[in-house]
């Protein structure tokens, strides 16, 4: 309080327009900062580039997002940086491990990046020292990670939610049309044909707000992987990986967790590791759980919910047949069907939403 | 042969070896049963001089005599019953089938009706329109105890009069008849009177047996989408077969849920009976067309006095055709032509056609290209004549008159040879 009172009276006397920089002296200052040289590529980032233009040369995988997160999230480099590990070595070690991960549905990059920079450090800076932020800086790689995987998973399906939705405008489209061409022909009224265009207006207005979620989540997706220019015109799979044929299991996943989760080690010369590992072991059981219905869920989706969407659509195109529905009730059960595949590639990227999630609870990766 | 043909083939061999049968049996005869839809031959008389009828895709049900009763056994179950081949309904019944058969008799006989009850519910039947003793009216609660399942009731009295009835269940009433309960009863003339030379009946039914589906829905009060003579419809009703010269009797009973326009094309006949009984010659006009109230019958002669096929059907068009949705959005005269590729790239494993935007007789086209429907499904519109396809359903069967048919002969003669030059024909420019 005392403060600001002492502010408002030093502004006071400080009101002489002479004491403010004029127009000139801004630009002046201005352009000093903007001659600023700007500092030549180090080695690192120079081979970091040369690597993440050729990641991003193929349709972008969750593994190489990974990859291009670990080399570029400026939060990671400065560590790099503070170990002394800040060179083409490194970008050379992670690529290595980049080009093992071979599965296009998961990656454990975070975790593979953080082992690689912190091993290499040993040899730097702590000298097989494991101080407590040792492991701050580890769960820092695996926060990125999850962070990343979300965000992939997210990008990937509103790009797909977004191409569906336009299947569904196209049968709105198709259905105003008719009535357009009902009206035309006295069979329908101003008010039903109204009614269709409505519907219609829906459908468009609704594929607006998923085009905007599929760039936001790609925008999203871009800030995490410090991507610009040309590097951000990256393509993607048209479609999510797809759900594992098996339901996942793991086994004594809270004990697995304990041993390798940064913060639960780093507690390890604290006396809050007991209260810690409470913490870690419930939220393994409710992220692990998490994934299981998430799975499931999908699973039901995939092998019940549009086995039945299709069913019914078949059964209407056989009504149809038998002039025993309308064309608008064929298009409503087509809209249904795409409306029940929209729901699966949700379903689905809560999956792998509820994967990367458990993989960070798990410090970074799951179990083999 | 079986026991249940030879039964069928010979009502005559029953009534000769009903004197065999003791009189102290107080048990039923086994029932007959009729689990086919085709029109069996009639039944021989007892003796007397009458005409015995042709139940149009059902048949009389044979007797025995016992002790100068006429016993008949009815089975009230349910049955499954062919509408026409293609679709096959979870009916109730009399006997195996809906309609159950018809019971034939003479005025003046005694006759004694066992009803066994093998329905999942209580039943009773009521002798529509005859004159008999108030507990014997079978108005379940009312005249008599209702029918537990599983028990078998005897209905006995004498016949007073002559003329067309019916019988169905006063029990559970609305469900009962929904789901087919009906028969005919006619009584001839003691007096060898009112005879004819062929001697056709039937019942009117509605039905609401949606797409899709085998059961009759039995809550619906007006939303029919099926409508049949006996339980049949078109192609599956068979062809009234006449002799050229004949005098025919058609009787009606409508048993359904609204009244029904019964239309005979290339004759005028005379309603000579309804469910009052005979209409006096004097009483009676001539009309192309007569309307058959809900729970009325109508007796129509005529002489089949012109050859060839003469359509016979409910003039009411909706009665003529198969089952037909609604709600369906109405496209006469609208151009699809934008709309239709945005349709097929949406169904592209379909093949999509745009309907009803010149009309709907395209429909029985696309039935003849293989469009499958609904299961259990029948066409809107279908059956094939000798000029194409006849479009129709439902209430619509055809009466075939031919001069070279035997008396006794009802086996459907196929399709009406024209004389040259009476055939309607295309203008040559």
């Amino acid at each position: 309080m005392l403060a600001s009172v002492a502010i408002i009276a030093a502004g006071c006397s400080a009101t002489n327009l002479e004491n403010f920089p004029n127009t000139e002296r801004v630009i002046e200052r201005a352009d000093y900062l903007d001659r600023k040289p700007i500092p030549s590529l180090t080695d690192y980032q120079e081979a970091a580039q040369v690597r993440v233009k050729e990641l991003l040369s193929q349709p972008l995988t969750v593994s190489a997002a990974m990859e291009i997160a670990m080399l570029n999230t400026p939060k990671l480099q400065q560590h790099y940086q503070a170990y002394q590990i800040w060179d083409e070595d490194l970008v050379e070690e992670l690529s290595v491990a980049g080009r093992k991960e071979t599965d296009p549905t998961t990656t454990s990059m975070d975790w593979t990046a953080a082992k690689i920079a912190l091993m290499k450090s040993v040899n730097t800076v702590y000298r097989y020292n494991f101080p407590r932020e040792y492991f701050e800086v580890a769960e820092e790689f695996i926060d990125v990670g999850e962070e990343v995987r979300k965000t992939y998973f997210e990008a990937i399906a509103a790009h797909q939610l977004q191409a569906m939705l336009e299947t569904t405008v196209t049968a709105t489209q198709a259905a105003a049309e008719l009535a357009n061409a009902q009206y035309q022909a006295g069979t329908a009224s101003l008010r039903s044909q109204a009614m269709q265009q409505m519907t219609h207006a829906e459908t468009v207005k609704a594929l607006a707000e998923a085009k905007l979620e599929a760039i936001s989540t790609r925008e999203a997706l871009n800030r995490l992987l410090v991507l610009w220019g040309d590097d951000a015109n990256w393509t993607a799979p048209e479609r999510l990986p797809d759900l594992p044929a098996a339901r996942p299991s793991y086994a004594n996943l809270e004990e697995y967790a304990l041993e390798r989760r940064f913060d639960a080690l780093s507690e390890r010369k604290s006396w809050a590791l007991w209260h810690t590992s409470v913490d870690v072991r419930s939220e393994v059981r409710e992220n692990y759980a998490t994934l299981l219905t998430r799975y499931d869920l999908a699973k039901y989706q995939q092998e019940t919910v549009l086995p039945l969407s299709e069913a019914v659509l078949g059964e209407t195109q056989k009504e149809y047949n038998g002039m025993l529905m309308g064309i608008y009730d064929l298009i409503d059960d087509t809209q249904g069907q795409i409306e029940a595949g929209r729901e699966y590639v949700e379903a689905l990227r809560d999956f792998w939403i509820a994967q990367a999630e458990l993989s960070q609870a798990v410090g970074g990766k799951l179990p083999e | 042969m079986n026991r249940r043909e030879f039964f069928t083939a010979s009502g005559i061999g029953l009534a000769a070896t009903a004197g065999l049968i003791s009189k102290a049996v107080a048990q039923p005869a086994e029932p007959e049963f009729f689990n086919d839809p085709n029109t069996r031959q009639p039944l021989a008389s007892d003796g007397r001089s009458y005409t015995p009828v042709v139940t149009l895709n059902g048949g009389s049900l044979p007797w025995r005599m016992n002790d100068g009763v006429k016993e008949f056994h009815l089975v009230a179950e349910p049955v499954q019953r062919e509408f026409a081949p293609g679709m096959l309904v979870n009916c109730w019944g009399y006997n195996g089938s809906s309609p159950g058969p018809t019971i034939e008799a003479v005025e003046g006989d005694r006759i004694r009706i066992f009803v066994t009850n093998k329905l999942p519910e209580h039943t009773t039947v009521h002798w529509h329109g005859l004159f008999l003793p108030s507990g014997m009216d079978g108005v379940g609660g009312l005249s008599q105890p209702h029918i537990p399942k599983g028990k078998t009731f005897v209905y006995e009295y004498t016949l007073r009069q002559s003329g067309t009835f019916m019988y169905h269940p006063h029990s559970d009433e609305m469900v009962q008849m929904a789901m087919g309960m009906m028969g005919m009863f006619i009584v001839h003339p003691r007096d060898g009177s009112h005879r004819v030379d062929r001697d056709f009946c039937f019942l009117l039914s509605s039905w609401d047996i949606d797409p899709g589906t085998f059961t009759p829905n039995t809550a619906e009060m007006t939303d029919f989408n099926m409508w049949t003579f006996n339980s049949r419809v078109f192609p599956g009703i068979d062809p009234l077969v006449v002799r050229k010269g004949d005098r025919v009797r058609i009787r009606i009973g409508n048993l359904s849920m609204t009244n029904h326009p019964i239309h005979l094309h290339g004759y005028s006949f005379k309603v000579a009976g309804t469910d009052g009984g005979w209409v006096p010659a004097s009483a009676q006009w001539p009309e192309v067309t007569t309307d058959v109230p809900v729970g009325a019958m109508r007796a129509i002669e005529f002489v089949a006095d012109v050859e060839g096929d003469w359509a016979f059907h409910c003039h009411k068009s909706h009665h003529t055709m198969g089952p037909m949705g609604h709600e369906v959005p109405n496209m006469i005269g609208v151009d699809q032509k934008k709309a239709t590729p945005k349709v097929a790239k949406l169904l592209p494993d379909y093949m999509y056609m745009p309907m009803g935007e010149n009309g709907m007789a395209e429909m029985q086209d696309m039935a003849a290209m293989g469009m499958t429907l609904p299961e259990n499904t029948l066409p809107m519109m279908t059956g094939e004549g000798p000029f194409g396809p006849i479009e129709m359903g439902g209430m619509f069967t055809v009466l075939k008159v031919r001069k070279d048919i035997a008396p006794g002969d009802y086996a459907d003669p196929g399709w009406y040879e024209h004389p040259e030059g009476t055939v309607a024909y295309e203008l040559k420019s």
